[in-house]
């Protein structure tokens, strides 16, 4: 596997305000990325690993370093220009889905076709992801599984280079996380996508390419899985 | 076409806050309503007038002679601005009514042979004069009132002699749209004076003026220089004993009108603004609390893909979609609405023509207008956005710095709080943002409230006053032509008198530089008992030994202060213009007119001891019964009857004061509802959790009773100022010619403000209650769905 670098982060750390308090998120990181691979960054809540998340998706800005994605440097991009990157090269899942409650699960997904350059078929993606019978519910109507595929379809519906998922198990009950871990593997092995998920469970770690461990807003550890195994035969 | 899916999220925004979209658009469709309505009634009234003007040849002026002959009156043909001219006999009789105590006056006026000449009448019913010595026209008012009907015999009786005339058509004229007598009489009371228009050569012979005329007419041709013939025309007409000329803006019925027309204008641009101004304000405050609400959902967007422009416009389109349906319901609304009051104004002022137009620009400007003043509500409101960055958005907020709020600094004062009141005030305190909109939502709908609560209020003490403290006099009566003081022991003969006084009452143009104004100037006793001056602040002002008082219309129309000069321009023979200084600014709630004492009126614009009629208390009832045998006598005015026409009118006032109350309840209710439901949707997550920490529903409601009772309390307090400003304000729409108020909301209407006001408080805080009574508190919780 391992292919070509497809992101790059250099000396990276973000530091905040929390209430009262300024919590050092992340500390001089450097990470890299490959086209295709299936990263799991693992580490207890507080590690840093959704900040990391959120500056290499675009959506928050270091406080020092740089983030590359091949040679164009997204540090240094314009309000417009990161707006253009989530838009166009990032696909973003939650843990809390974070779906419109006002749109149905198909409406969902076109409301980021809508806005991207090169959208996948909508309904193909809803069959793919399994919900092609409730690609009308709304998602009061759907249970936390359904959504959660909600949101990985509007993520992949608009053809990114990379998923970013932030805990997409984090509220899901053994069998639907499983399954969604599966979509995720089905969605990097035949679309090819880059997908990085963060996760707490150490377990999920055993279906990555490769894991990257953090603590206290460091990596610590960066392994590669020769058999990563399918999602099926996870335990947690 | 597929909807886009951020318009389709709109829609459903709005959907599902519908009760509260609904509110605000009541708000602005009301504000466009009286827009739309208003605007479009004033052009129709004025285009209608100007038709009606141009199709009867309404005089551009008209002068008031002793007597001046054909041949004189053809010469001023020729001078130069003038393009036509008119002689008339005009003159006031009294009619005689078959209730005995009832005086009634009509005017009886000579017409051109053809109807083709100035003032022309427009006949509503049967035919124009073809017998011109026993044809006679009725003025349709006086006709309606009296009930006099085309081939009725009417008895005139005139120097004496009875003349039986023949109703040969009711006619409307553009003279006597609004009929008063005079400008003593201020509305119209069309059962007590009317007009008759008789040929001319019935005129002239029935008054003694074959071969001459009383009244003059003229039109202008476009070379005119008004001023200057004018000037022209008060020379070459002294030796004919002039006696008054008017342009046609002063004349009487048309000024009237004008003024209404000016007042429909003034409203119809005023009022609306205020309207849209609080709906953008609500507007912008629902979208600010919105934008917060839905901090993740912002982010979400924004991790997609969207740009802070797309979710601002996003929550900026609410706001407009308001303004654009709004605006095009309240326009369209409003032109339906014009065209009913359009015949409703022509009725009421008696215009026979009627044309009815609708202005699409209205409708254009109404919807431009109001999504300007939407859009920029919803930018400002949605500014919020601007902050909300896609990654923090997701974190749960960072706590509040927990600070002790102000109160717990005064220790006696929270020590003696129970727990769940220093909940109450904490709650308050630490939302502030919150507790502040739903406070402007109550202290908005107080001061509305309070100014339209307080409007009849101020109306019938206003009348009240000037009949009671103002002017005391039971009867004013004035003479056709001036006489000598010694007349007032003649009336102790006539009427049992508890008190007389003479009187000097003519219309005199007063001048300030270039400002001018015709009023009636009124000597009086310097020691007058019938009158009690006050200025401003309610201080008593004297008559003065030989300044002159102005009332405080007549002294805002003229620019003049105290201590000022003013001239007085006099028409009457042999006299000179004089000047006079200002000694005081008097508080006169109807009608606009100025005072001096009669002496020093005598001294410098009449002769000595002239008197123009007398002021009277009596018990008498019978007074009209006794005067009637005196011919020089012109009018007999009660003050009491003024009083009753003034309450007539003030019937169709009071309706509009009602629709005015109707709205403002409307709006208010609009205000808090809007207010309180937001700050409900926004803690439905508070509410859950004090659910799950095992609060009762009940227990919950209180809590935000507590809170809503506070707010409640606060926002009554504010609002006493604000809406007394209101009030304040608005004086200046209702100071006209007519009325000139000072507007203060009395006590009783500020109970019956809060009252209302409460009652709103009450309907919304049901609206809370259910929503507390129907979470699902733990689908709340769980749910980070936006």
């Amino acid at each position: 596997m391992s292919g070509r670098t497809i992101l790059k982060t250099e000396h990276l750390s973000k530091s905040y305000q929390m209430g009262e308090i300024e919590v050092k998120a992340l500390v001089d990181t450097d990470l890299e990325l490959y086209e295709g691979e299936f990263a799991v960054i693992l580490g207890p809540s507080g590690s840093g690993k959704s900040t990391l998340l959120n500056i290499i998706g675009g959506m928050d800005r270091p406080t020092n370093g740089k983030v590359f994605l091949r040679e164009d440097e997204i540090t240094a991009f314009t309000e417009r220009q990161l707006t253009d990157y989530r838009r166009k090269k990032i696909g973003f899942v939650f843990q809390f889905y974070n779906i419109m409650a006002s749109l149905t699960a198909r409406e969902n997904v076109e409301l980021s076709t809508e806005i991207s350059e090169d959208p996948l078929d909508v309904d193909q993606v809803m069959i793919d992801v399994g919900l092609g019978e409730r690609m009308d519910h709304f998602p009061s109507q759907l249970s936390g599984g359904e959504q959660q595929r909600v949101s990985i379809a509007r993520a992949v519906a608009k053809n990114p280079e990379i998923l970013l998922c932030d805990e997409p198990t984090g509220a899901l009950d053994f069998k639907s996380g499983v399954a969604i871990l599966s979509l995720l593997k089905k969605i990097n092995r035949s679309m090819g996508k880059t997908v990085v998920v963060i996760t707490h469970n150490i377990s999920i770690g055993e279906m990555a390419d490769r894991v990257i461990k953090m603590h206290s807003g460091e990596i610590f550890e960066i392994t590669t899985n020769e058999n990563p195994i399918e999602p099926e035969g996870i335990q947690w | 076409m597929v909807m886009k899916k951020t318009t389709l999220m709109l829609a459903r925004m709005i959907t599902r806050s519908k009760g509260q979209y609904i509110a605000v658009l009541t708000i602005i469709i009301t504000g466009l309503l009286v827009y739309t309505s208003m605007n479009t009634s004033a052009i129709n009234l004025g285009t209608t007038l100007d038709s009606y003007y141009s199709d009867n040849k309404f005089a551009d002026l008209n002068a008031q002679v002793v007597k001046i002959s054909e041949q004189q009156l053809m010469k001023l043909q020729d001078l130069p601005g003038v393009g036509s001219v008119q002689g008339r006999v005009i003159f006031d009789i009294p009619f005689e009514s078959e209730d005995k105590d009832e005086r009634v006056n009509v005017r009886i006026i000579t017409v051109h042979s053809e109807n083709a000449g100035i003032n022309n009448l427009t006949i509503v019913d049967g035919d124009f004069i073809t017998e011109e010595d026993s044809d006679a026209i009725v003025l349709q008012q006086f006709a309606v009132a009296r009930n006099i009907k085309t081939g009725d015999v009417i008895e005139l009786r005139i120097n004496g002699f009875a003349y039986k005339l023949n109703v040969a058509g009711i006619g409307a004229s553009p003279e006597y749209i609004y009929a008063t007598e005079n400008a003593q009489s201020l509305l119209p009371n069309p059962r007590a004076f009317g007009v008759i228009f008789v040929s001319e050569r019935l005129g002239q012979q029935a008054f003694g003026y074959q071969g001459g005329y009383n009244d003059i007419l003229f039109t202008y041709d476009d070379s005119v220089k008004e001023e200057n013939l004018i000037d022209t025309l008060q020379d070459d007409l002294e030796p004919f004993g002039m006696k008054s000329i008017t342009k046609r803006e002063h004349q009487l019925s048309n000024s009237m009108i004008s003024e209404e027309v000016k007042q429909l204008e003034r409203t119809s641009n005023s009022l609306p603004i205020a309207f849209l101004l609080i709906a953008a304000v609500i507007l912008a405050m629902m979208i600010g609390r919105m934008v917060k609400r839905d901090r993740i959902k912002i982010g979400i967007m924004q991790a997609i893909g969207y740009s802070k422009g797309q979710v601002i416009r996003h929550y900026a389109g609410y706001s407009l979609s308001a303004g654009l349906i709004g605006g095009f319901l309240g326009s369209t609304l409003g032109m339906l609405l014009a065209g009913f009051m359009t015949s409703y104004y022509m009725e009421f002022f008696n215009i026979p023509l009627l044309k009815v137009s609708f202005y699409y620009k209205f409708v254009l400007a109404a919807i431009l207008m109001t999504s300007a003043f939407c859009l920029i509500a919803g930018l400002i409101g949605a500014k919020g956005v601007l902050k909300i960055s896609p990654a923090e958005s997701m974190q749960t907020e960072a706590p509040r710095k927990g600070k002790r709020i102000l109160l717990e600094r005064i220790g006696f004062f929270w020590k003696h709080l129970s727990f769940s009141w220093k909940l109450v005030y904490k709650n308050i305190f630490r939302n502030k943002k919150r507790a502040i909109f739903v406070l402007f939502g109550v202290t908005l709908t107080y001061a509305l409230m309070l100014f339209t609560m307080g409007m009849p209020a101020i109306i019938d003490e206003f009348m009240d006053k000037h009949f009671t403290e103002f002017q005391t006099m039971d009867y004013n009566i004035s003479f056709r032509t001036p006489m000598h003081e010694r007349v007032l022991k003649d009336f102790g003969t006539l009427v049992e008198i508890d008190h007389i006084e003479g009187k000097i009452e003519y219309p005199f143009e007063l001048q300030n530089g270039s400002r001018t104004k015709a009023v009636p100037v009124i000597g009086i006793q310097q020691d007058t008992e019938f009158y009690t001056f006050k200025d401003k602040n309610g201080r008593r002002v004297d008559v003065p030994e030989d300044g002159i008082l102005l009332s405080s219309n007549l002294a805002n129309s003229l620019q003049v202060d105290i201590g000022d000069k003013l001239k007085i321009n006099t028409y009457l023979p042999g006299r000179d213009d004089a000047y006079v200084v200002v000694s005081g600014i008097i508080k006169q709630s109807m009608g606009i007119n100025a005072y001096m004492n009669l002496e020093h009126m005598d001294e410098l614009l009449f002769e000595k001891n002239t008197i123009t009629g007398v002021f009277i208390s009596t018990d008498d009832t019978n007074i009209n019964e006794a005067l009637k045998k005196v011919s020089n006598i012109s009018t007999v005015l009660s003050p009491s009857d003024l009083k009753k026409v003034f309450d007539q009118y003030l019937g169709l006032t009071m309706l509009s004061i009602f629709i005015m109350i109707f709205f403002s309840g409307l709006m208010g209710f609009a205000i808090v509802y809007n207010a309180t439901m937001i700050s409900v949707s926004e803690r439905e997550m508070e509410f859950s959790s004090l659910r799950v920490l095992g609060f009762s529903k009940g227990e919950i409601y209180r809590i935000v009773l507590k809170e809503n009772n506070i707010i409640t309390m606060i926002g009554i307090l504010l609002g006493i100022p604000v809406g007394i400003w209101m009030t304040e304000a608005s004086s200046a729409v209702f100071n006209t010619d007519m009325y000139s108020l000072s507007l203060t909301p009395t006590p009783t209407a500020g109970i019956q403000a809060a009252a209302f006001t409460i009652a709103f408080v009450v309907l919304a805080q049901i609206a809370t209650f259910r929503k507390i009574s129907t979470l699902d508190f733990l689908q709340a919780l769980k749910n980070r769905v936006s």
